[in-house]
C-alpha cells in the first residue's frame, strides 16, 4: 500500500528537534520565537493537509477552527481556571463538532468542492464578527491571558518550553499523517480524492469519510490555535479568526506541495522565517509593512506557474511518496476461489431486482418515465436503446448515484429506493462506468484491492484480487498506474473493480464501447460465465449484436420509456423497436440481422 | 427604538448600496460564467481602482465620476494582462488551483497597496459627500443614489451587449458550451480574454461610485471579494440575473442587520444568510444547477 514514508517523518522530526534544541542555544530566543511561529505554521499546515492533501477537500475557513481553539482554552482558563492542556482538548472537541456542522450541508448534498471551500470561509466570517460582538469573549478588544510561570497553565518562564511544546505537537501530527496515510482509512481517503464517484461505487461512504477528515483536521487545528493564544497571551477576533490565517495555511502548503508529507513543513519552514525577517529586519518605514505579504503572494504565483505540484511535489518521485512495493513473480492464480461468498440459493431463479414505475426528471427534462421490469437471479438482462433513451440515467438510479423522482427499486427482497451509492454497493449491486473512471494515482492492484476491502470491510482480499487480475488479464499490469492503461485494459479493470466488491448483481454500462471485435469477444465470453458463479448481470450496450447474443431477455428504451421487453428474437421483430432505431419509414419488419447490422 | 420609518430608511439605503454590490457581483459572475474561473482577487482589483480614484483626485483634482472614465482603460489593460499572464496558464488546472492563483494575486495587490499607501483610511473629499435628499421623511444620500443609478446604467448596458449584439452572443455561447462555441467558429480564448478584461474594467465604474461617499483601505479588497463571491453563489454560480438580484438582497440584508444588531455582529448576518440559502437552495436562489 502506498502512503507517506515513515523514514521521511523521522528525518523531519529529527530536524525539527535539532532546530528546537540548537537554535535557542546558539542564537537566543529571538530566532527562537521565529522558530516557534515556523513550527506552529508547519503544524497547522500538516493538519490542513490531512484534509486538503489526503482527502482532497480544500477548506478556505480553517481559521474558524484555529480561533475556536484559541478562544475556548483562553475562556476556560480565565473564567474557570481550567488548565489550557485540558482546555485545548475541549477546544479541539468543540472545533470538531463545529466542523461536522459546517461540513454537513456541502458533504450531504454533494456540493462542489468550490462551494465547500466558500462555505467554510463564510463560517469563519460569521465567527469573526460574532465573537467581536460577544462581551464575555472580550468583544472586538479581545482577551488578555494572565501571565505567570505555571507549566500546568501553559505558562513557561523559560520560553524554550513553548518551542518544545510545538515541536512535540508537530511530531505527533507528522506521525499521525504517516500512520493515517498507510491505514485502510487513509487508503479510502486517497480513493475519495482521486475519484469520488468510483470511491462511492466500491462502497466507500463519502459523507462519513469527509466528515471524519474535516473533524480530525479541525481538532488538530484547534490545538494549534490554543497553543498560539497561550503563547502570545492575548487573543482578539482578527488574530484568531482572520481570513489571512486560512489563506496562509493554503499558501504555505501549496508552495511546499499539497498531498505530500513534507510539503507543509517545507513550505512553512521557508516562508515563515522569510516573512518574519522581512517584516522585522527590513522595516525601514511604513513602506515595508506589506513586503512579506507581497513576497508570499509572488512566491505562490511563481510556484503555481512553474511547479504546480509544489516544491516537495516536484522533487523526484522517491520524495513525494514511497513507491508501491513491486513483486514481479508471475504467480499462478489461486485455484478454486469463489469470489462470490454468498450465493443465495433460495433466490436463484427468483426475482433479484424489481423496478416499479421508475421516473427521473431533471428540471423540464423527463429522462426516464415510468419504467418497470424485473430481473431474475442468474439472468443476463440487456437494456438497449438509441442515444438519449435514458439508459445511463436508469443505471445511475439503480446504483444509487441519482435518486428517482418517482418509483421503487427492490433488490433481493429489500427496498433500496433512494439509498446512497455506497449502501447500494454494500447491498450487493456493483456497477461499471461508461466513461471509465479509475483512480489515476492508484495502481491496478491497489484499485482492485481497495474495492475488495471497502465493500466487505475485511482486510483479507488477496485471493480474490489475484484471481480477478488473472481472469481479466491484468496480472502482468498490476503495478501500472490506472491512468496509463489502454482503453481495453481500463474496461477490464472496471469489470474487475466491480466484481471485487463481490456483487450479486453487476450493472455493466457499455463495457464494449471502443473495443475491437476480438476484445469484445473476450469480454463477452467472460460475462457469459458470470451467472454460473452467482452474479446476475444487467447490461446496457450500443453494440446490439452482443446484447442479442448474450442476453436471455432484453428491454428496449426510447425517449426515457420502455417500449419493448422480451427475448432478443421477440424484441427484434417488434415494430416499435424497429421504428425507434431506424425511423418510421423503415417500419416494414426487417429481420433482426438488419437491425444488428445497422447499429 | 426600531420604528417603521427607520426600517424604510434602512430598506432604501440597503437597496441603493445593493445596486453597487450587484455590479461588483455581476462582473464576477460574468467572468466566472465564461471562464469558469472564480477570481478571488476581484475585490482587490476594485480596491486598486479605488486607490486610483484617490490618486487622480489628489494629483489632478478629478472628481471620482471622471475617474471612472479615466480608469476604465487601464483597468481593462490590467485585466487583459492578468488573464494572459496568470489565468490562462492555470485554466485547465482545476477550479481550486485557480482559486489559489487568484488568492496569490489578492495577496500581492493587498500588500502592494499597504506598501504604497499605508494602512490608513483614504477618501476623496467632495462637496456632495454629505448631500442628502429628504423624501417623505426618508433621507437618501445623493452620492449613494447616483451610485445606484450608475450601476444600474452599466448593468443595463452590459445586458444589452450580451443579449442584443453578436459579440454578446459569442460570449453567451462560450459560457454555455465552450467546445460547441469553438465548433461554431467562436474564438473562445479571445472571447474569454476580453470578458475577463471587461469584468475588471467594470470595477472602475464601481470604484468611482464608491469613492464619492466611502473610503478605501488595503484590506477592503478581500471584503469586497468575499462579498461578491457570496452574492455570486447566492444567485447561482454564473447566473447574471441571480448575481444582480443577490447583490440587491445582500445590500438590504446588511442594512437591516445594521438596524437590528449591534455594529460588531451585523456583518455576520450576510454570511449566515449565505449558509441558510445553501441549506435550502444548494444551487443558489435562482440557480439552474450549474456545476462549479
Amino acid at each position: 500500500m502506498q502512503g507517506y514514508s515513515a523514514a521521511q517523518a523521522w528525518i523531519a522530526a529529527a530536524a525539527v528537534w535539532l532546530a528546537a534544541i540548537l537554535v535557542p542555544e546558539l542564537w537566543g530566543m529571538h530566532p527562537g520565537n521565529i522558530l516557534i511561529l515556523t513550527l506552529l505554521w508547519a503544524y497547522l499546515c500538516v493538519a490542513w493537509n490531512l484534509m486538503g492533501g489526503l482527502l482532497g477537500q480544500i477548506s478556505f475557513g480553517h481559521a474558524a477552527f484555529f480561533g475556536i481553539g484559541a478562544y475556548a482554552s483562553s475562556f476556560l482558563m480565565i473564567r474557570l481556571g481550567l488548565s489550557p492542556w485540558l482546555g485545548m482538548l475541549a477546544g479541539g472537541a468543540l472545533a470538531a463538532v463545529a466542523a461536522m456542522l459546517v461540513g454537513y450541508i456541502p458533504f450531504r448534498w454533494r456540493l462542489s468542492h468550490l462551494v465547500f471551500a466558500l462555505f467554510t470561509m463564510a463560517f469563519d466570517f460569521v465567527l469573526l464578527y460574532l465573537v467581536g460582538g460577544l462581551p464575555f469573549l472580550g468583544d472586538v478588544n479581545g482577551l488578555y491571558l494572565p501571565v505567570g510561570t505555571d507549566p500546568w497553565m501553559l505558562q513557561f518562564a523559560d520560553r524554550r518550553f513553548y518551542l518544545y511544546t510545538i515541536a512535540g505537537l508537530l511530531t505527533l501530527a507528522l506521525g499521525l499523517s504517516v500512520w493515517l496515510s498507510r491505514s485502510t482509512i487513509g487508503q479510502y481517503w486517497r480513493a475519495v480524492r482521486e475519484n469520488e464517484q468510483t470511491a462511492a461505487a466500491v462502497g466507500i461512504d463519502l459523507f462519513r469519510m469527509k466528515q471524519a477528515g474535516l473533524a480530525l483536521s479541525a481538532f488538530m487545528t484547534a490545538l494549534g490555535g490554543s497553543f498560539f493564544a497561550h503563547y502570545v497571551a492575548f487573543i482578539d477576533p482578527h488574530s484568531a479568526f482572520g481570513m489571512d490565517i486560512a489563506i496562509k495555511l493554503i499558501l504555505f502548503t501549496v508552495v511546499g506541495g499539497i498531498g505530500t508529507l513534507l510539503g507543509p513543513v517545507v513550505g512553512a519552514a521557508l516562508l515563515v522565517p522569510l516573512g518574519e525577517i522581512l517584516r522585522t529586519e527590513l522595516t525601514g518605514g511604513p513602506g515595508f509593512a506589506g513586503v512579506s505579504g507581497l513576497v508570499y503572494g509572488v512566491v505562490l504565483i511563481l510556484v503555481i506557474l512553474m511547479a504546480p505540484q509544489g516544491l516537495v511535489g516536484s522533487l523526484p518521485g522517491r520524495w513525494r511518496r514511497t513507491p508501491a512495493s513491486v513483486s514481479d513473480e508471475d504467480a499462478t492464480p489461486p485455484a478454486g476461489v469463489s469470489f462470490v461468498p454468498v450465493i443465495d440459493t433460495r433466490a436463484a431463479g427468483g426475482t433479484l431486482l424489481e423496478v416499479e414505475g421508475l421516473s427521473k426528471r431533471f428540471g423540464g427534462l423527463q429522462a426516464v418515465r415510468d419504467v418497470s421490469f424485473s430481473v431474475s437471479a442468474g439472468e443476463i438482462f440487456g437494456i438497449i436503446g438509441p442515444n438519449g433513451a435514458g439508459k445511463t440515467t436508469l443505471f445511475s438510479m439503480l446504483s444509487g448515484f441519482q435518486a428517482p423522482t418517482q418509483g421503487h427499486i427492490h433488490f433481493a427482497g429489500r427496498s433500496i429506493t433512494g439509498w446512497d451509492a455506497h449502501q447500494v454497493c454494500r447491498a450487493g449491486i456493483a456497477r461499471t462506468f461508461q466513461i471509465t473512471q479509475p483512480f489515476p494515482g492508484f495502481t491496478v492492484e491497489e484499485t482492485v484491492t481497495l474495492a475488495a476491502r471497502a465493500a466487505s470491510g475485511t482486510d483479507d482480499a488477496h485471493d480474490i484480487v489475484s484471481r480477478l487480475l488473472h481472469e481479466t488479464g491484468l496480472w502482468s499490469r498490476r503495478t501500472v498506474h490506472c491512468a496509463q492503461l489502454t482503453l481495453a485494459e481500463q474496461r477490464r479493470l472496471e469489470i474487475a473493480r466491480a466484481l471485487a466488491t463481490r456483487p450479486r448483481l453487476l450493472l455493466l454500462d457499455e463495457v464494449m464501447a471502443g473495443l475491437t471485435p476480438s476484445e469484445m469477444q473476450g469480454v463477452a465470453d467472460y460475462i457469459a460465465r458470470l451467472p454460473e458463479r452467482g452474479v446476475t448481470v444487467v447490461m446496457t450496450e450500443h453494440v446490439v449484436r452482443v446484447v442479442m447474443n448474450l442476453c436471455g431477455r432484453v428491454m428496449v428504451m426510447d425517449a426515457g420509456e420502455r417500449i419493448a421487453l422480451g427475448t432478443p428474437d421477440e424484441v427484434s421483430r417488434d415494430p416499435k423497436v424497429i421504428e425507434a432505431y431506424l425511423g418510421k419509414r423503415s417500419a416494414v419488419s426487417p429481420p433482426a440481422a438488419d437491425l444488428a447490422a445497422n447499429t | 427604538m426600531i420604528t417603521g420609518a427607520l426600517l424604510v430608511q434602512a430598506l432604501i439605503s440597503g437597496l441603493l448600496m445593493g445596486g453597487i454590490y450587484a455590479l461588483v457581483a455581476l462582473a464576477l459572475a460574468l467572468s466566472f460564467g465564461v471562464l469558469r474561473v472564480l477570481n478571488f482577487a476581484h475585490g482587490d482589483l476594485l480596491m486598486m481602482a479605488m486607490y486610483g480614484a484617490v490618486v487622480l483626485h489628489r494629483w489632478l483634482g478629478l472628481h471620482p465620476y471622471w475617474a471612472i472614465v479615466v480608469l476604465a482603460l487601464p483597468m481593462l489593460a490590467l485585466g487583459w494582462l492578468m488573464f494572459v499572464g496568470l489565468i490562462r496558464p492555470v485554466q485547465h488546472a482545476g477550479v481550486l488551483v485557480q482559486a489559489q492563483m487568484t488568492l496569490g494575486v489578492s495577496f500581492v495587490l493587498q500588500s502592494a497597496a499597504l506598501m504604497i499607501f499605508g494602512a490608513d483610511l483614504l477618501n476623496v473629499r467632495t462637496e456632495m459627500e454629505m448631500a442628502v435628499l429628504r423624501i417623505e421623511g426618508v433621507v437618501v444620500s445623493v452620492p449613494l443614489a447616483i451610485g445606484f443609478a450608475v450601476s444600474l446604467l452599466i448593468s443595463g448596458a452590459l445586458s444589452w451587449v450580451l443579449l442584443g449584439t453578436d459579440a454578446g452572443r459569442r460570449v453567451r455561447a462560450t459560457a454555455q458550451d465552450p467546445d460547441m462555441a469553438r465548433l461554431c467558429g467562436v474564438d473562445v480564448e479571445r472571447t474569454q480574454r476580453w470578458v475577463f478584461a471587461l469584468s475588471v474594467a467594470l470595477l472602475a465604474g464601481v470604484a468611482g461610485c464608491l469613492m464619492t461617499f466611502s473610503h478605501v483601505v488595503p484590506t477592503a479588497g478581500l471584503q469586497y471579494s468575499v462579498l461578491a463571491l457570496l452574492v455570486v453563489m447566492l444567485g447561482g454560480l454564473g447566473d447574471l440575473k441571480g448575481a444582480f438580484i443577490g447583490g440587491l438582497l445582500i445590500g438590504i440584508a446588511e442594512a437591516l442587520a445594521g438596524v437590528f444588531l449591534n455594529s460588531a455582529v451585523g456583518p455576520a448576518v450576510i454570511y449566515v444568510l449565505f449558509g441558510l440559502t445553501l441549506l435550502f437552495r444548494p444551487q443558489g436562489l435562482f440557480g439552474r444547477g450549474m456545476e462549479a
